[in-house]
Formats: C-alpha cells, sequence, structure tokens
C-alpha cells in the first residue's frame, strides 16, 4: 500500500517539460517494445498493453475487436528512468486497420515469430496508420 | 498448454496487489473524441480508488472530471513475454473537498511537475481486470513448446 513518499510535503525540484521534435518521437517509439493501445468504445476507454515492434495486436483475442478496426486509436509508449530523473512518452494516434493481404501477414509473422515460437500464435495483425506522433520529455533537475 | 495463448486471467486482488507495486501507470481518456494516452504518478487510496496529482487548471483534470476513465499499469518483459497488466476503469472526479485535499497533500502522489495550484483526482476502481503473461516456459525453465 503506497504511503506518504519520502518528501511527499516538499516543492519538486526543478522539472523541465520538453516537446520533442516528431522525429525524435519517431526514434525512441522504434528503439521500443511494449507499448498501450487505447479505443475509445461506448463503456469507456479500452486500454492494453501490447508489443509495438511487430505490429501485432493481442485484438485478435479481445472480445472488442470489431470495435477498434477502421476506429481512431492511440498507442503509447514511454519510459522513466528514475536514476536519470527523466521520463519520456511518445504518443501516436490515427486509425486502425485490420492487415489481411496474406502475403503481408505471412511476411509479419516470420518477423515476429523466427525463434522457438514460430508458428505458434495466431492473431489479427492490426496496423495503425499514424496521423500524428507527439510526446513528451520531462527532465527533472 | 495455456487455453488464452500465454496468458491468464487475474482477479481483482490480485490486480490491487501488483498495482501497489509500481509507482507510475497511464491515464487513458477521450479528448476531442479521440483517446489520449497519459503517464502519471499515481497511488491507491484506502478504498482502493486511483489518486493522481495535477495542476488545477490542466488539461487533464479538466477533461477528465466526471468522465469515465481508463488506467492501466504493467511491467513487461517484451522478449521473455512474461510480466503483467492491470486496467481499472471507472469515474474519474476531482477532489473538492478541502480536508480531503490536506490529507492527500500529505498521504498523496508526487507529482513530477510542480504548480502552484493543484488537484487530486480520483478514480474509482469500479471495474479491475488484468493479466498475467505467461512466457512458454515452466517455473523451472522448461520449454513448454518443445
Amino acid at each position: 500500500m503506497a504511503a506518504t513518499l519520502p518528501g511527499a510535503g516538499q516543492a519538486a525540484r526543478h522539472a523541465e517539460l520538453i516537446e520533442p521534435s516528431t522525429e525524435e518521437c519517431r526514434v525512441r517509439f522504434l528503439g521500443h517494445g511494449i507499448g498501450r493501445l487505447a479505443i475509445d468504445t461506448p463503456e469507456g476507454p479500452f486500454v492494453a498493453a501490447t508489443p509495438s515492434s511487430t505490429v501485432r495486436s493481442p485484438l485478435g483475442r479481445h472480445p472488442i475487436r470489431t470495435t477498434a478496426v477502421g476506429a481512431d486509436v492511440a498507442y503509447e509508449v514511454d519510459h522513466i528512468d528514475e536514476a536519470l530523473s527523466q521520463r519520456w512518452s511518445v504518443l501516436i494516434r490515427g486509425r486502425a486497420w485490420a492487415v489481411t493481404d496474406p502475403d503481408i501477414v505471412h511476411r509479419l509473422q516470420a518477423l515476429a515469430y523466427s525463434g522457438p515460437r514460430a508458428g505458434g500464435e495466431r492473431g489479427m495483425w492490426v496496423s495503425l496508420d499514424p496521423r500524428s506522433i507527439t510526446g513528451r520529455r520531462i527532465a527533472v533537475r | 498448454m495455456y487455453p488464452n495463448d500465454g496468458f491468464r486471467e487475474l482477479d481483482r486482488s490480485e490486480c490491487l496487489g501488483l498495482l501497489a507495486t509500481v509507482p507510475v501507470g497511464r491515464i487513458v481518456h477521450t479528448r476531442h473524441a479521440l483517446p489520449a494516452v497519459l503517464p502519471v504518478n499515481f497511488c491507491l487510496d484506502a478504498d482502493f480508488a486511483v489518486l493522481l496529482r495535477t495542476s488545477e487548471d490542466s488539461e487533464l483534470a479538466c477533461a477528465i472530471d466526471g468522465a469515465v476513465v481508463a488506467f492501466e499499469a504493467d511491467e513487461v518483459d517484451a522478449a521473455a513475454h512474461s510480466g503483467w497488466s492491470v486496467v481499472v476503469t471507472g469515474r474519474a472526479t476531482v477532489v473538492t473537498d478541502p480536508d480531503e485535499h490536506r490529507r492527500l497533500s500529505r498521504t498523496g502522489p508526487l507529482s513530477w511537475v510542480a504548480s502552484p495550484k493543484e488537484a487530486f483526482i480520483r478514480i474509482e476502481s469500479e471495474l479491475v481486470t488484468g493479466r498475467e503473461l505467461v512466457g512458454g516456459r515452466t517455473v523451472y525453465g522448461v520449454d513448454l513448446q518443445s
């Protein structure tokens, strides 16, 4: 249970909030493994942690898969570095499309599963057509 | 073999237990009809509501007051296909009671970026779901796929 944190009552050190360029956001995003896919549904926002570099989504196994395809979604990755007192996050937004071309699906499967799990997993591939890439970087000195 | 393709569903108490082990999660809300995701510091209140701290006039506080939001936290190792993810969905409210505000100023979550007037946001843990990812290995390190 989270209780009083050390220094909770003190003023924060000087925090610098930066909005990185689209290019920096892209670079940080491409280097990252796990992100969160967020979709708006009538019941409220839905979010699932899912790998990014493989462009694979667990949506194929989720009951709301039909809501996601064709919808505007957001995909977020972030990293918190406590040692450097730095954190960054990148948010990609756009429309989600199901990848149905069998040649492309086959190529994605091969890229994603070259190890012992090859041929093991099925599921729907979702491609995100990015409309905007934004980010934030906070450094505390 | 795992019927759900390598993960198992966690029950509410398992989820809340895991949530208490990390300091940062992500608030997921709708902004201009599009979903937005933002990492934030948080902690759990005694009744397991999620508590956030933000500047009073922040876009976030305005956007989510009274709205249903999702709050997600995870610790995932992509390479090992292991870890967990928990999502709390519920209504968010800005704390207005002065006594509550005082209490949370002492015991609530830290905010990375200080601001002159801070607000606390409560997210009721109405719906709590979570998954534990399982790598294809037993606890003894034997590859289950072979």
